[in-house]
């Protein structure tokens, strides 16, 4: 948290110097150091030369390889590899079933984004009315699945919902008129797809309940108080007076969701033996499956860059909502 | 004071972005310094669960001859083998020996991944058998070194089968079916009267040969897939018969934990390697203690009224081409491959690899099942892609979709071949 609390002190040196209005200058630039407009570059300096080792080097190596021909022969150095310009991508884009994975990936994000909101909302409201205890148990048990190794909670899922053996199974033919015996979740694929969504939405509800609780501990009683004198019920006070306090925390959490949703892979890939059958692959594991299965590097690549592309849009939406936060007024 | 909290809540939600982007390379093997004083030997799980005492003695020969030498061992399973092998050959520390089923050679021949090997310097090479020598064997030179071969055969539950009035192992196809039906139906549907797994492709394929179908045919240098060919879906459809009618377990497993399944004592009878009966009646896994004095291997009739054909299935070990102790190497896989090893395996449930040793095996009634079961046998198509379908797992996908009702076998048969169309002649 001590990120935040060096963020905002940017008050302290005046802000931002703007070149004071004069005429046309006749000399030319030259570097000042009264400004110190190199003092924050020279900070991050640190910082960025890590982020360009760590995540620029294999991007441009991403981007080389999608654009060349590069099976085994070229991985183990027996052939070169040679430029094909945008072949991949055409191959991609005018496969058929590509576009189901889009799509089939698209539905599932969203819909485990949809749920996550809604749910993490529900419960970070009901934690607002309950006693201390049940407040600090339920935050227990919330930081307890959060904390969990999502390798260890998808072999848990996968045998609560195992065919055979499975304890779900079983409580449900407790039901009257209910026989699940031996029920395959994993035989349909939006079986199958639906209890994967349970599970990520398992893992993610946590961090969005404790952040909005964070984010209502910040609504001022006294609004509400005023609105409940204007005539407001409990349903006019979350719509018009927490909601919009909330906004730009939903704003990021939401897009944060559909960033990580969209980039599911281990649940898919353990909870599939790590062999997802064809209706089970969302982009992370068709890339993976193209590259390090049918040994196609190249076109692996270009299937993680278009899913990059793709997600440019949402990434957009949270570095805005992140400057609008970070601008000074 | 707002503010400061959703910028925080901001730059941690993008840490723990950055962290979950980057949490998932998994490394290969790490060696320190790989001078020549070091071998590294890649095995299956197989070697480690099944004869560990075996690569002993082949440590100890080498170790004999060499003193002082380190070798290092690294045991990994069969479905993710080679997305590590083709990762750890990419870089210069790759290992001195390597396990290929014998099935996944061709590909890596093809494309010059494995050193040529001598093959008169190993103490079998004459009497190796056909099929093994086939798959180590690319445009005239030897790149492998046959390890063992295993047989199919069926092996049934005396107990289970006797309390339903059935008492030798059924010759043909038709008693072998009047046997199931009984047996299902004193059971019930929650017992499998044959747990056969919907993607296990090395039975399945042995019904398409039985019925005289193939996976796919050459013509003119040319492969093509003949999955869809009215035989191949006589035997496929054969196949979704015995899945339907016997096999009450999870349809969208494969055949990699069947020891494990029959071992819980709710199946009647299973068609696999020759070794599984017995790894199913190993204390670890025989959960109801019913199976220990109740299993019986016998050959598989197959519904043509022949034997079945049965995968003839097995293992090569080859020397990485990058591999900088080739010449040890060798010496270690002649220790390993050698006629004591070649002992241990047979006593195991194993085929040898060589003709010499199986002639023996068949005069032995212990042993006399698996060995008649593997005299009629088939192999993958020799084709220079065919490591990309078993990769791709079309066959898998496809019996998968047929055994759950999905698609129709002919449907299934079709997609299938235009999948294996598509990859079986790039190198």
């Amino acid at each position: 948290m001590s990120a935040a609390d060096t963020t905002t002190p940017a008050k302290v040196p005046p802000p931002r110097q703007a070149p004071p209005p004069a005429p046309v200058t006749k000399y030319p630039r030259r570097a000042r150091t009264s400004g110190g407009s190199a003092t924050p570059w020279l900070l991050l300096a640190p910082c960025l030369l890590i982020l360009a080792l760590v995540l620029g080097y294999p991007l441009v190596r991403l981007v080389t390889l999608s654009l060349q021909k590069f099976g085994q022969s070229q991985l183990w150095g027996f052939q070169p590899a040679d430029w094909v310009g945008f072949d991949n991508f055409s191959g991609v884009l005018g496969d058929g079933e590509f576009w189901q994975v889009v799509v089939r990936t698209i539905v599932f994000a969203a819909g485990s984004v949809v749920f996550t909101m809604v749910l993490g909302m529900l419960i970070a409201l009901l934690l607002q009315r309950v006693s201390g205890w049940v407040k600090t148990l339920v935050n227990i048990v919330l930081v307890a699945s959060w904390g969990m190794p999502i390798i260890v909670a998808t072999t848990v899922f996968k045998w609560l919902f195992d065919a055979d053996y499975g304890i779900l199974n079983a409580l449900l033919s407790k039901l009257p008129g209910v026989d699940l015996i031996g029920h395959n979740w994993f035989a349909s694929g939006p079986q199958g797809l639906a209890v994967i969504m349970l599970l990520v939405v398992w893992g993610a509800v946590p961090f969005v309940v404790i952040t909005l609780s964070a984010g209502l501990t910040q609504v001022p009683a006294e609004l509400e108080e005023a609105a409940r004198l204007d005539g407001a019920g409990s349903w006019g006070v979350f719509r018009h007076v927490t909601l919009p306090i909330l906004k730009p925390i939903i704003v990021m959490l939401t897009t944060l969701s559909v960033i990580w949703d969209m980039g599911v892979f281990p649940q898919v890939f353990v909870m599939r033996n790590g062999h997802p059958e064809q209706e089970f692959q969302l982009l992370t594991t068709y890339s993976y499956d193209r590259a390090f299965v049918v040994n196609d590097y190249a076109q692996g690549s270009a299937i993680a860059l278009i899913t990059v592309v793709l997600m440019l849009g949402v990434v957009a939406v949270y570095m805005r909502q992140m400057l609008k936060i970070g601008e000074v007024e | 004071m707002k503010r400061k909290l959703t910028v925080a809540i901001g730059i941690a939600g993008m840490m723990v972005s950055i962290a979950a982007c980057g949490g998932n390379d998994d490394n290969g093997s790490s060696h320190s310094g790989a001078d020549a004083k070091e071998l590294t030997v890649w095995l299956t799980v197989d070697a480690q669960n099944n004869w560990p005492d075996l690569v002993k003695a082949a440590d100890a020969a080498v170790k004999k001859a060499h003193p002082g030498i380190k070798i290092n061992h690294e045991y990994y399973g069969w479905p993710d083998k080679n997305t590590k092998l083709d990762a750890v050959l990419a870089t210069d520390k790759a290992p001195d020996v390597v396990e290929m089923g014998n099935t996944e050679m061709l590909g890596y021949m093809v494309k010059g991944a494995f050193a040529p090997v001598d093959a008169a310097k190993f103490t079998n090479s004459a009497a190796w058998l056909d099929g093994l020598k086939a798959s180590v064997t690319y445009g005239g030179k030897t790149y492998g070194v046959p390890y063992y071969a295993g047989g199919r055969v069926a092996n049934w539950r005396k107990d289970v089968f006797a309390a339903a009035g059935v008492k030798t192992p059924p010759k043909t196809y038709a008693e072998l079916t009047a046997a199931l039906d009984k047996v299902q139906k004193k059971e019930g549907d929650k017992f499998s009267a044959w747990y056969q797994p919907t993607r296990d492709w090395y039975a399945a394929m042995s019904f398409v040969y039985d019925a005289g179908g193939s996976i796919a045919k050459e013509s003119g240098g040319q492969w093509k897939a003949t999955l869809s060919s009215p035989e191949s879906v006589k035997g496929l459809t054969a196949f979704k018969n015995v899945v339907d009618k016997y096999m009450h377990g999870d349809k969208t497993k494969d055949e990699s934990d069947r020891y494990i399944v029959y071992g819980q004592g709710k199946s009647g009878m299973i068609f696999g390697a020759a070794w599984e009966g017995a790894t199913s009646a190993d204390p670890k896994n025989d959960k109801t203690g019913k199976l220990k004095n109740n299993l019986e291997n016998f050959v598989m009739p197959g519904p043509s009224g022949k034997n079945m054909p049965v995968f003839l299935g097995g293992s090569d070990l080859a020397i990485p081409v990058k591999s900088k102790a080739q010449a040890v190497a060798a010496e270690w896989i002649n220790a390993f491959t050698g006629p004591s090893g070649q002992k241990g395996l047979i006593a195991k449930g194993n085929l040898p690899n060589n003709k010499t040793d199986l002639a023996t095996l068949k005069s032995d009634p212990a042993t006399a099942v698996p060995a008649t079961a593997a005299e009629s046998n088939w192999f993958v198509p020799m084709a220079p892609g065919w490591g990309q379908v078993e990769k791709a797992q079309v066959l898998q996908t496809m019996l998968q979709n047929i055994g759950t009702g999905k698609k129709s076998v002919e449907a299934a048969a079709k997609e299938a071949d235009a999948a294996i169309d598509k990859v079986i002649n790039t190198k």
